[in-house]
C-alpha cells in the first residue's frame, strides 16, 4: 500500500542512460518556417521535429488545438520547432544555439482596440434589455477603462518533464493539474494505446492554474524524443526559458460604461472586455464565459450588454491565472464602482447594500437567487472590525482639504465586494467528470482514489472519512495519484477539491458505512458528480446556475502613501467571508493569507514587459515579486454557517486589488486603472494631475 | 556560455595580490562574486579569463577600529558587518547594509564588491560617500589611499580599473547629530528606481558645523558647494532659509544627475524633509 | 581546476570549471538534490546550503569559491537534532510547503534560532526576505519558527 504522496519533483528524477532535452525555438515573432538546419551532431545527439511525429501534431484542449512542433506557420517568438536531445546537457545547449532556422517574416498580429473578425478566437455577447439605448439617452455616463498586464506564475520549480521508456510502457513524470490530459495528449501525438502510458504527477506546489494544459505540451515533446530514441528524456526549462515561453495570465483591457437612475441605482451597463489570447489560448472558452458572467459582479443591473472578445496576437500562449479571468474583471468592476460612488458622493456601503444581488433577485444568468448572500452582514462586520466609517470620514476630510501631498498622513480606506465562483461553468470539467472511488479492504483499511494532492485537503479528507467510517486516520490511505489508479477527469482547479471531491468522498464513505456490517469486505464504492437538475446550465445562452457554489466576501483595505517617494504601503486589510461550514479553520486562513500575498504582489509589484513580442521581467533579469515575509497585516473573519463548504482560494485576488486602488484614489484623487501600481506610477499620476490643474 | 579557459588565482596575502596583478595581465579581482552571478541567467557563470580571488585573505576580511577611524577590509561580508551591531558602525552604513538583498546573499556579498558594482551604484555607496571614506588601493607596485569621490566616476572609466585592487575602506569615526539613510525603489531588488540618500548633520551650540548630503543610484553625487551654503548657519533654520535652499537645490541638482524625473523628485523630497529637521 | 573542499563532513576533490554554479555541482556530481535550481538569483532559497556555517544561496556561488571551505547540505543536516527541532515544529505548526525550497526555510530557521534563541516576529520576517515562494503562509512560518526556537531552548536547557 502507499500513502499516495506524489513522488518528489520531476527535476530531481534521473534515469540510467538518460538524455537531456532542450527545445529548438523560432527566432521570429511571426512568419513561415522554411528550413531547420542542425549542426553536425556527435553520436547520441538527435533533433526531432514535426516530421518525426507519428500521430497528431497537435494538442487538443477544450476544442482548441496547439501544435506540438510548428511545421510551417510560426505564431510567436520562441514557438517550439523541435527538440534536441543528448547525454550532456551543456552540449545539448551548445548544439541548440548552433541550429540554423530559416524563416520568412510576416508582420506580427498586434493586440489593439480595433481588430479584424479573423483575430477573434472566442467571443461572448450577453445582454439584457437595451443598455446602448439607455447609455445614449443618459445625461451622465460614467466610464472607466482598466488594464491588467501579463503576469508570471513564477513557480519555484520551473516547468519540465521526465520521461522514462521501456518496452511495455511510457512513464511520464511532471507537475500537472490534469494528468489524464497529459496521458491522452501523448497517446494521440505518439499514436500509442493510452494503456501503454502512465502519468505520475509530481509535486505541483501552488499551481495557480498555469499547469493545466502546458505540461501536456512539453510532455508530448519529451515523450516523442524518448520513444524515438528509446531512452529516458528529461526536459527542464531554465528560469529565463520559463519566463519567456511558459503560459502567462492573459493581458486584459476592460471598459465599463454605466448609467445610474434617479435613485442612483445601477440602471444600465455596457462592458467591453478584450483579452489578449496570445497565439493560442486553449482555455479561452471557459475564460471568456467566466469573465462575461463576472462582468456585473455581485451587483444587480437590469439592463446590460457585455461584449467579451478574445483576440489572437503574436505572443506566447496565454492562459488562466488563479481565477480564470474573474480577478481581472473584479478589479475593473470594483474600480469602476468606486469611481462612480466617489464622483456622486455616495456611501460605498449603503449604495452597495442597495445594489448587491440578494434573495429574490435575478442574476446576470437569469437565475433567481434562492438564498441570501448575506452581504449586509459581511459589510457590517467588515466596517465594524476596521472602523471603516470613522476612518473613511477622517481620511476624506484630510485628503479633500490638503493642498499638497506633503501634508501627512496620506491615508485612504476603501471597500470592495465579490463572489468567488466555485467549479467550472456548467460544473463539470471540460472533457470529463469528477469521479472518486473508496475501498474498504478485508482488514478494514480504507483506500481513497481521488485526485487530491494538497496536504491540507488530504488532511481534511482523511478526517472526514475517519469520522464517517469510525476508523482511525492511520487506517486511511490515498492511492497513488497516477493515471493508472485515478479515474479520468478534469483538471484540479477552481476549488473542486473542497466543493466536489470532498463531498463525493463523504458519500462513498457513507455508503460503505451502511454496507460494511452487512456485506463482506472488500467493498468499493465509486461516485461521479452529477450536477443537480434544478441547477441546470445552458452554456450556449449563459442561462442558469453556472457554478457549484459561490463564496461572497468583502474586503476593506487601508493604505498609506509615503509622501517622499510615493511608495504605497498597506496598513491593514480585513476580509469577511461567508465560506460555508469551515472544516479546518487553520487551513482556510492559511489559504486566504497566501491568496492575499499573491494579490498584494500582483497589485504592487509583478509585471512583465513585452518588447518585440517577447516577455521579460522588469529589469530583464529578475521578476519582481513580494516574498511572503512582506505580506501586510490582515484580519480574516468568517460568518457562521452550516452551508456546504465553499472555496476561498481566489477571494483575496478578487477583492484586494480594487480596494487597494480605490484607497489610493482617496488619497491622490486620481485613479490607477492598471496594475501593478508602483511608486513611479503614482508619481506619474500625481504630476500629470498637477500639470492638468 | 561557460568560459572553459578561466583560470583562478588565489591570493593568500596582500603581497600576493600585488604579485599577481603584476604578473598576470588583464586579471579581474573577485571576492563574493554575487554581483557577477546576479546578472547572469545561464546555468554556469561566465567568468573573465583570469580571476584573482581575494576572499580568503585574513587582512581583507577584518574590521579594525581606532579612536579616529574604522578600517573595513574589502572582503568583509555584509552579514559580518551586521553582526558588529548598530552601535559599532556608522548608523547610516548599518541601515544601508540591513536593506541589501537577503540574509543568505549578505553572507556572500562583500563591502568592497558592493561599492565597486558597475552600472548602478548599490546601497553602501551613498553612506560611504557621505562619510568621506577613503580607499586603500593596491597596484602591482604601489599602495595608495584615495578619497572615494576621486576614485569613482559617473562617466568614463569605471573603477577599479586594471590593474588595481581595492583592499580597505577607511571611514572616520565621527558622531553625528542627525544621521539619515533612505532607500528608494523596490526593497531587496536593484532596479532603475533604486537609489540611496544619506543626510548627516553635526551641530555645536546651535550652529550647523557640518552637513553631508549624498545620493547614489544610476549616478552618484555630493555637492559640496550646496553643503557649504548651509554650513555655519544658525539653527533652527527659518522658513525663508528653507525656501532659499530649496530654490537653490533645483539648480544644483538638475535632471542630468538622475535617469528619471521620478528619481529627482524623490531626492528633492528627501532633501527637503531632511532639511526640515533643522527648522 | 581541482577544487578541494569539505562536503557534509568529508574532504572531497572535484575537477570542475571554476564558473559552474555550486548548486549544479552538488546536484550533478554528488546527487545532493536538496539544493534545487529555482531562481538562479539568490532570492528563492531553493538552493540554500551552509557554507562555513552560514546560509548561502549555492546558485550564486561559483564553485571555485568553495575551495578549502566547508559546505553542508540538507541531506547531512537532516541527521542532526537541530533539524529535527525544526521539522517537528513545522509539522506542529501545520505549515503547508511543497518542499521545493525546504532547504532555504530550514537553514534560515536554523541560523536564526542558533544566533537568536528568542526571535521576535519582525526578526523572523526579516530573515525570510530571501525565501520567495507561492506556497508559504508567513504566519504559519513564524509560528513554526517560534516553536522550533522553543524546542531548541528546551533541549539545551
Amino acid at each position: 500500500m502507499t500513502d499516495g504522496h506524489a513522488p518528489a519533483f520531476f527535476s530531481d528524477l534521473d534515469f540510467p542512460d538518460q538524455l537531456y532535452g532542450m527545445l529548438v525555438r523560432s527566432t521570429i515573432q511571426r512568419g513561415y518556417l522554411v528550413d531547420i538546419k542542425p549542426p553536425p551532431m556527435p553520436d547520441g545527439y538527435r533533433l526531432y521535429t514535426a516530421t518525426d511525429i507519428p500521430g497528431e501534431n497537435r494538442l487538443t484542449v477544450t476544442g482548441t488545438t496547439v501544435p506540438v512542433f510548428t511545421p510551417y506557420e510560426i505564431q510567436y517568438y520562441g514557438e517550439p520547432l523541435g527538440i534536441l536531445v543528448g547525454p550532456d546537457p551543456e552540449k545539448v545547449q551548445e548544439l541548440v544555439s548552433e541550429v540554423l532556422v530559416e524563416t520568412e517574416l510576416l508582420s506580427p498580429v498586434q493586440f489593439t482596440d480595433r481588430f479584424a473578425a479573423s483575430q477573434v478566437v472566442a467571443k461572448r455577447i450577453h445582454f439584457s434589455g437595451n443598455a446602448d439605448v439607455q447609455l445614449d439617452k443618459a445625461e451622465r455616463v460614467f466610464e472607466t477603462e482598466c488594464e491588467t498586464p501579463a503576469q508570471d506564475h513564477y513557480y519555484t520549480e520551473t516547468l519540465g518533464v521526465a520521461v522514462s521508456v521501456s518496452s511495455e510502457r511510457l512513464d511520464i513524470y511532471c507537475a500537472t493539474q490534469w494528468p489524464h490530459h497529459v496521458k491522452n495528449s501523448v497517446s494521440a501525438v505518439l499514436d500509442l494505446d493510452p494503456a501503454e502510458i502512465r502519468v505520475i504527477p509530481t509535486v505541483i506546489g501552488e499551481a495557480l492554474d498555469g499547469k493545466i494544459w502546458f505540461p501536456s505540451l512539453i510532455a508530448a515533446q519529451a515523450a516523442l524524443a524518448s520513444v524515438l530514441s528509446r531512452k529516458p528524456v528529461k526536459l527542464v526549462f531554465t528560469r529565463q526559458e520559463d519566463f519567456l515561453f511558459s503560459v502567462k495570465s492573459a493581458p486584459v483591457r476592460i471598459r465599463y460604461r454605466t448609467v445610474l437612475d434617479e435613485q442612483f441605482a445601477l440602471k444600465a451597463m455596457h462592458v467591453r472586455i478584450l483579452i489578449n489570447a496570445g497565439a493560442y489560448s486553449p482555455l479561452i472558452d471557459e475564460i471568456v464565459d467566466r469573465m462575461t458572467i463576472a462582468a456585473t459582479g455581485p451587483y444587480y443591473c437590469p439592463e446590460f450588454r457585455i461584449e467579451t472578445y478574445a483576440l489572437r496576437s503574436s505572443l506566447p500562449p496565454m492562459g488562466a491565472f488563479s481565477g480564470w479571468g474573474d480577478t481581472q474583471v473584479s478589479f475593473a468592476l470594483e474600480n469602476h464602482i468606486s469611481r462612480v460612488l466617489s464622483e456622486c458622493a455616495l456611501s460605498p456601503t449603503e449604495w452597495r447594500k442597495e445594489n448587491l444581488l440578494d434573495r429574490g433577485r435575478i442574476t446576470l444568468t437569469g437565475n433567481e437567487l434562492k438564498q441570501s448572500r448575506r452581504f449586509d452582514e459581511l459589510i457590517d462586520l467588515a466596517c465594524k472590525k476596521s472602523d471603516f466609517f470613522r476612518k473613511r470620514t477622517a481620511y476624506e476630510l484630510l485628503n479633500r482639504n490638503r493642498t499638497t501631498l506633503k501634508e501627512t498622513p496620506l491615508r485612504g480606506i476603501a471597500l470592495s465586494c465579490a463572489c468567488q465562483g466555485n467549479g467550472f461553468t456548467g460544473k463539470n470539467p471540460p472533457g470529463g467528470s469528477y469521479t472518486v472511488s473508496v475501498t474498504m479492504d478485508t482488514e478494514s483499511r480504507v483506500h481513497i482514489s481521488a485526485n487530491v494532492t494538497s496536504d491540507s485537503m488530504r488532511r481534511i479528507t482523511l478526517e472526514q472519512a475517519a469520522t464517517i467510517l469510525e476508523v482511525g486516520k492511520e487506517a486511511i490511505f490515498f492511492t497513488d495519484s497516477s493515471t493508472d489508479t485515478t479515474a479520468s477527469g478534469g483538471p484540479q482547479t477552481l476549488s473542486d477539491k473542497l466543493t466536489v471531491i470532498l463531498p463525493l468522498v463523504e458519500k462513498c464513505c457513507t455508503t460503505i458505512q451502511k454496507q460494511r456490517f452487512r456485506n463482506p469486505l472488500p467493498i468499493t464504492v465509486k461516485k461521479t458528480y452529477r450536477p443537480p437538475r434544478s441547477e441546470a446550465w445552458d452554456a450556449s445562452t449563459l442561462q442558469g446556475k453556472p457554478f457549484i457554489s459561490t463564496t461572497p466576501a468583502v474586503c476593506i483595505t487601508e493604505v498609506e502613501l509615503d509622501p517622499l517617494t510615493w511608495t504605497p504601503s498597506v496598513r491593514k486589510a480585513w476580509f469577511v467571508i461567508d465560506a460555508g461550514k469551515i472544516l479546518d479553520e487553520g487551513a482556510v486562513r492559511s489559504a486566504i493569507r497566501r491568496s492575499f500575498t499573491l494579490a498584494c504582489s500582483r497589485s504592487m509589484a509583478e509585471y512583465l514587459v513585452i518588447r518585440d513580442g517577447r516577455f521579460a521581467p522588469g529589469d530583464s533579469v529578475q521578476y519582481d515579486m513580494l516574498p511572503p515575509s512582506e505580506m501586510p497585516p490582515v484580519d480574516i473573519y468568517f460568518l457562521d454557517s452550516t452551508e456546504a463548504p465553499r472555496g476561498v482560494g481566489t477571494l483575496a485576488q478578487l477583492l484586494f486589488p480594487p480596494a487597494f486602488t480605490s484607497a489610493l484614489h482617496q488619497i491622490i484623487r486620481k485613479g490607477a486603472t492598471s496594475l501593478p501600481v508602483r511608486p513611479e506610477d503614482i508619481y506619474t499620476l500625481v504630476t500629470r494631475k498637477e500639470e492638468a490643474e | 556560455m561557460l568560459n572553459k579557459t578561466t583560470t583562478v588565482y588565489r591570493a593568500n596575502s596582500v603581497t600576493e595580490i600585488q604579485t599577481l596583478l603584476r604578473n598576470i595581465s588583464g586579471i579581474s579581482v573577485a571576492a563574493g562574486c554575487t554581483e557577477i552571478a546576479r546578472r547572469q541567467t545561464g546555468r554556469a557563470l561566465s567568468l573573465p579569463t583570469h580571476v584573482l580571488s581575494i576572499a580568503g585573505i585574513p587582512d581583507l576580511c577584518s574590521v579594525t577600529k581606532t579612536e579616529r577611524y574604522i578600517d573595513f577590509g574589502a572582503c568583509v561580508t555584509l552579514a559580518s558587518l551586521l553582526e558588529l551591531g548598530r552601535k559599532n558602525l556608522p548608523e547610516v552604513l548599518f541601515d544601508a547594509v540591513s536593506g541589501i538583498a537577503n540574509p543568505a546573499v549578505r553572507s556572500l556579498a562583500t563591502l568592497g564588491g558592493n561599492i565597486s558594482a558597475k552600472g548602478h551604484r548599490l546601497s553602501t555607496f551613498a553612506p560611504l560617500l557621505a562619510l568621506d571614506a577613503r580607499l586603500e588601493i593596491k597596484t602591482p607596485t604601489d599602495t595608495y589611499w584615495v578619497p572615494m569621490t576621486r576614485f569613482f566616476s559617473n562617466t568614463g572609466k569605471e573603477q577599479p580599473g586594471f590593474p588595481e585592487c581595492l583592499c580597505r575602506i577607511r571611514v572616520p569615526v565621527e558622531q553625528w547629530d542627525i544621521a539619515l539613510y533612505r532607500r528608494t525603489g523596490k526593497p531587496c531588488l536593484v532596479s532603475d528606481t533604486t537609489a540611496s540618500f544619506v543626510f548627516l548633520v553635526k551641530t555645536q551650540k546651535k550652529v550647523l558645523t557640518d552637513i553631508r548630503i549624498a545620493w547614489a543610484g544610476k549616478f552618484f553625487f555630493r555637492k559640496r558647494e550646496f553643503e557649504n551654503l548651509i554650513i555655519g548657519r544658525t539653527l533652527p533654520l527659518s522658513e525663508k532659509d528653507m525656501v532659499n535652499l530649496m530654490d537653490k537645490s533645483e539648480l544644483f541638482f538638475d535632471q542630468l544627475l538622475f535617469p528619471e524625473s521620478y528619481n529627482r523628485a524623490c531626492f528633492l523630497n528627501l532633501l527637503e524633509d531632511s532639511l526640515r529637521l533643522l527648522t | 581546476m581541482i577544487i578541494p573542499f569539505v562536503l557534509n563532513g568529508d574532504l572531497v576533490y572535484i575537477d570542475a570549471n571554476p564558473g559552474e554554479r555550486l548548486v549544479h555541482i552538488l546536484r550533478r556530481r554528488f546527487t545532493l538534490l536538496s539544493a534545487r535550481e529555482g531562481c538562479n538569483s539568490g532570492r528563492c532559497g531553493s538552493c540554500m546550503v551552509l557554507m562555513n556555517d552560514q546560509p548561502v544561496p549555492s546558485c550564486l556561488v561559483p564553485v571555485f569559491q568553495v575551495k578549502n571551505n566547508s559546505v553542508v547540505t540538507l541531506e547531512h543536516f537532516s541527521k542532526t537534532d537541530e533539524y529535527h527541532d525544526i521539522i517537528t515544529a513545522f509539522e506542529e505548526a501545520g505549515i503547508s510547503m511543497c518542499g521545493f525550497c525546504n532547504a532555504g526555510k530550514i537553514f534560515i530557521t536554523h541560523t536564526l534560532i542558533r544566533d537568536n534563541p528568542r526571535p521576535t516576529n519582525d526578526e523572523i520576517r526579516a530573515m525570510f526576505s530571501g525565501n520567495m515562494c507561492r506556497c508559504t503562509d508567513i504566519e504559519d512560518l513564524i509560528n513554526g519558527v517560534r516553536k522550533a526556537a522553543a524546542r531548541r531552548r528546551r533541549r539545551h536547557a
